[in-house]
């Protein structure tokens, strides 16, 4: 049945946006993808990890 | 979508056995209340949802479906109540059915097995909005405008489109947040390095000046440019006299100058905004008695919401339908708006002191490791560190906000009673320090400087890190906001137009310019709508209840027609018309036959009117009814295939039922008189109280009649339409010969006006009575099977056509 799942368009292009958007890199994209795939509801936690940089270590 | 060729209903709700064939078409269930109708309504969404609406919802706690799915007399034996659709699939061309028992509602039994039509019936299943009951229908137009964004959001599937626009929302915060605290951080770093410095800004070429100053009195090489990596302490070597702990004698100066700074200027006036703030607040949950405990509630209701995951409830383990349960908790969620926004101003705030009360703890964390510092105000300092954190820790909650009100309110730094002169002496005590040579000094300040060089480099990339972070943060919660509210705005602008036109189309006679404006905003969904061009107002504000039935129907239409294009092949209308009068009701009908030509609507109504007009109007062929007439708890519903009028007096006649084929004639002229008087214009003398006479109207749908063939000739004629011409001849002949062979009209309105008599006559007096009748209406409808629908004018007023519901009889009545 052809129903237009909006949503799932909605997404579509927002990740397509991101790939356009600086720093955002194709890997991040597709994690966050990953994240949103159907029928997953992911928590803020979540999305923050994948939104952030990982913390760089070393000596000043 | 799907087409329902015929359902079978078995021991579900108030049905015992109800088997009814649709055959894919438009079909009507009329009744009076009580008569088992919207049991037809449940077993079919219960078929396609595993579900029934009308067991959930507000006040249907106690209600649950495999207790009251049942029939009554088989409540303990929920496998006897069972529901099969046989339906065809028109983009498949295939036909299926599906079967539920109440027993096992989540599993249907559909057949055949083919993994197309399991995945036709998995996407109805999400489609409980096929059937629309009146309550449904008027929440998308007297709501207010965040719940209607809601429900018509939930109708589009379109809600976690809200939910993902929130976590990025939170999301974006969060980063947000830590970048303020970086920020804190790094510029609390910088201050405690521009005091070592001694210098009222951190210019590049001033801490180069005075680096290089210290490195010239040791003899070291100037420091050429502040790199990332550079150490100002190069060439030093190992330091022999422990300077390297940040207490020589004129970093400690500048530190207790610092700190002493900051007593005289008062501790809390830094955040003395974010106290009144909290003030204020605190002043509105003392108004509101009930506020204090919507806050406490809210986060609860949130959390609640976030663990609802199967059908229990997860605080009581009450068993409830997962999406009833979850809209019933957003709901509350909805009405604690106001709550929740003084919530966050109250942790917002709180957080402001807290922070500061972390800074104020870091800066005078040295003071204690004062050699100078005596027992009792180092334990004091330390004391008074603990209590700031403690503090700092309760403010980032709302209840440690509330805890701490008194405080706030008294003054919250609560330093020790002596503070300030005990940093004087403290000071003095310092100061009094022998001088180091210059070269001591000079080690001292370069190793010291290393160190608050690398700590507020660190903070700086950190930072930097969560600048980063709260960008990208950012950046994905403006990109989704962007392109949602672009894509909603679309689909909106397309329903608003579409929406407008259909309720234009049902009151063309009075709001014929009518406009409508959908306006979606922050997650909310204004709909204003135009009255009689005075202006855009909410829809509740000046239209009738009927009208705004009508409005409720249109925006339901135009919404599916959008959802599902021309998948929208099916829909249940649970009596939604109840308050649209009789002559907008036509043109509804009219709005659905011309622009849901391949819609499958099933149509219930308590009203025998309504059901007769969706007839009359060709939406639904002549036996696609069923008529309930009334219900027992022993039989379910009572009811009669709705047969041709003239075939069931036959039957009665030949039963010699002339009684009852009497009353059957004569209750089927009262209708068709009036809806025929209505349906041609025809000229009456007005009756406040409507109590026409059914002889009255006959006579005047009669004169009508013969008026409107006049004209019709008159005006094939001026266009020189020879084929018109005749087409009206031969009605006009048909009707003179009928009219003529009985005696003319005044027969006919004579046996009208007596048919009181017409129980006493035989059998055989009777049936010319039956004929004549038969014969003289059958001229005003339609013979075409599929449309069987009355000839009418339109528009009504000064007519310009006059037609069948078809349009293969159809005269013109403009002259040319």
């Amino acid at each position: 049945m052809a129903i237009p799942r909006i949503k799932d368009e909605i997404l579509e292009q927002f990740f397509r946006e991101l790939v356009k958007t600086d720093g955002f890199s194709e890997d991040r994209v597709e994690c966050l993808r990953e994240l949103f795939k159907a029928g997953r509801k992911p928590k803020a936690a979540e999305v923050i990890k994948k939104l952030s940089d990982e913390p760089k270590e070393g000596i000043a | 979508m799907i087409k329902i060729e015929s359902i079978a209903i078995n021991e579900m709700r108030g049905i015992r056995s109800l088997p009814l064939t649709l055959g894919g078409d438009s079909f009507v269930i009329s009744g009076p209340n009580g008569s088992g109708k919207s049991g037809v309504v449940d077993a079919i969404q219960f078929a396609l949802t595993g579900e029934m609406g009308r067991l959930k919802g507000a006040g249907t706690a106690d209600i649950t479906l495999a207790a009251h799915g049942p029939h009554v007399e088989k409540r303990d034996d929920p496998a006897a109540a069972s529901v099969t659709l046989n339906v065809f699939i028109p983009h498949l061309g295939k036909s299926a059915s599906i079967t539920r028992t109440i027993r096992q509602a989540r599993t249907p039994q559909i057949s055949p097995d083919d993994a197309d039509i399991i995945a036709v019936f998995a996407d109805l299943a999400e489609h409980g909005e096929v059937t629309l009951s009146r309550r449904e229908i008027i929440k998308f137009i007297l709501t207010e405008a965040a719940k209607r964004s809601r429900d018509v959001q939930t109708l589009l599937k379109l809600d976690a489109i809200d939910e993902i626009r929130a976590t990025l929302k939170t999301a974006a915060n969060k980063l947000d947040a830590a970048q303020t605290q970086a920020k804190s951080v790094a510029d609390s770093a910088g201050d405690s390095l521009r005091r070592h410095l001694d210098l009222p800004a951190l210019g590049a070429e001033d801490v180069l000046a005075a680096i290089n100053n210290r490195r010239a009195v040791l003899g070291l090489t100037p420091v050429g440019m502040l790199a990332k990596d550079t150490d100002v302490t190069t060439g030093l070597g190992q330091s022999q006299d422990g300077s390297g702990t940040g207490q020589s004698k004129e970093s400690v100066l500048a530190d207790l100058s610092g700190v002493l700074n900051l007593v005289d200027a008062g501790l809390e006036v830094p955040t003395s905004a974010a106290v009144s703030a909290l003030q204020k607040d605190f002043a509105s949950i003392d108004a509101d008695p009930n506020l204090l405990g919507r806050i406490k509630q809210q986060p609860f209701l949130q959390e609640g919401l976030n663990l609802v995951e199967g059908p229990q409830c997860p605080l009581c383990d009450t068993s409830w339908d997962i999406e009833v349960l979850q809209a019933h908790l957003k709901e509350k969620l909805q009405k604690s708006a106001q709550a929740e926004a003084t919530r966050n101003q109250i942790v917002a705030n709180g957080e402001i002191i807290a922070q500061e009360a972390i800074r104020l703890r870091e800066q005078f964390v040295f003071v204690r490791k004062l050699p100078e510092v005596g027992g009792v105000l180092a334990e004091q300092i330390q004391m008074w560190g603990k209590d700031l954190s403690s503090l700092a820790e309760g403010l980032r909650s709302f209840d440690g906000s509330m805890a701490a009100r008194s405080r706030l309110e008294a003054g919250w730094a609560r330093p020790p009673a002596t503070l300030a002169n005990d940093l004087s002496e403290l000071h003095a005590k310092v100061k009094a320090r022998p001088d180091r040579s210059a070269t001591e000094q000079a080690r001292s300040f370069l190793v010291i400087a290393q160190e608050r060089l690398a700590t507020l480099r660190r903070a700086l990339r950190d930072l930097e890190e969560k600048r980063v972070n709260a960008a990208r943060g950012r950046s994905a919660y403006k990109a989704y906001c962007d392109i949602s509210d672009r894509a909603l705005a679309s689909l909106y602008e397309q329903v608003e137009e579409e929406f407008a036109s259909f309720y234009r189309l049902i009151n063309h006679d009075d709001e014929g310019e009518f406009r409508a404006e959908l306006s979606p905003a922050d997650g909310s969904l204004d709909l204003r709508v135009d009255f009689h061009k005075k202006g855009m107002f909410p829809p509740g504000a000046y239209h009738s209840e009927g009208h705004q039935d009508g409005m409720g129907l249109c925006l339901y239409l135009a919404l599916m027609k959008r959802v599902l294009g021309d998948g929208f092949t099916f829909a249940v209308l649970d009596d939604v018309v109840m308050s649209v009068d009789a002559q907008h009701r036509k043109q509804f009908c009219k709005l659905l036959r011309t622009h849901f030509p391949n819609t499958q609507f099933i149509i219930t109504t308590h009203d025998q009117v309504w059901a007769r007009q969706i007839r009359s109007e060709g939406l639904i062929g002549a036996k696609a009814a069923v008529a309930f007439h009334h219900w027992t708890v022993e039989t379910g519903p009572v009811l009669d295939e709705v047969a041709e009028i003239w075939e069931q007096i036959d039957a009665d006649l030949l039963r010699n039922e002339v009684p009852i084929a009497a009353a059957r004639l004569r209750r089927h002229l009262e209708c068709v008189a009036a809806d025929l008087a209505d349906e041609l214009g025809a000229r009456v003398k007005f009756r406040a109280d409507g109590g026409y006479d059914m002889g009255e109207l006959l006579s005047a749908v009669i004169a009508r009649q013969g008026e409107l063939l006049r004209k019709a000739s008159k005006v094939a004629r001026s266009w020189g339409d020879d084929d018109q011409v005749k087409n009206v001849e031969k009605l006009q002949e048909a009707r003179t010969a009928i009219l003529k062979e009985k005696g003319g009209e005044e027969w006919v309105i004579n046996k009208a006006v007596h048919y009181n008599e017409w129980a006493n006559l035989s059998c055989n007096d009777f049936k010319p009575v039956v004929g004549v009748f038969r014969d003289l209406l059958q001229q005003f409808r339609c013979s075409k099977p599929n449309c069987d629908s009355w000839l009418s004018v339109t528009p009504r007023h000064e007519p310009v056509d006059l037609r069948c519901a078809c349009g293969s009889l159809r005269f013109n009545l403009k002259e040319k």
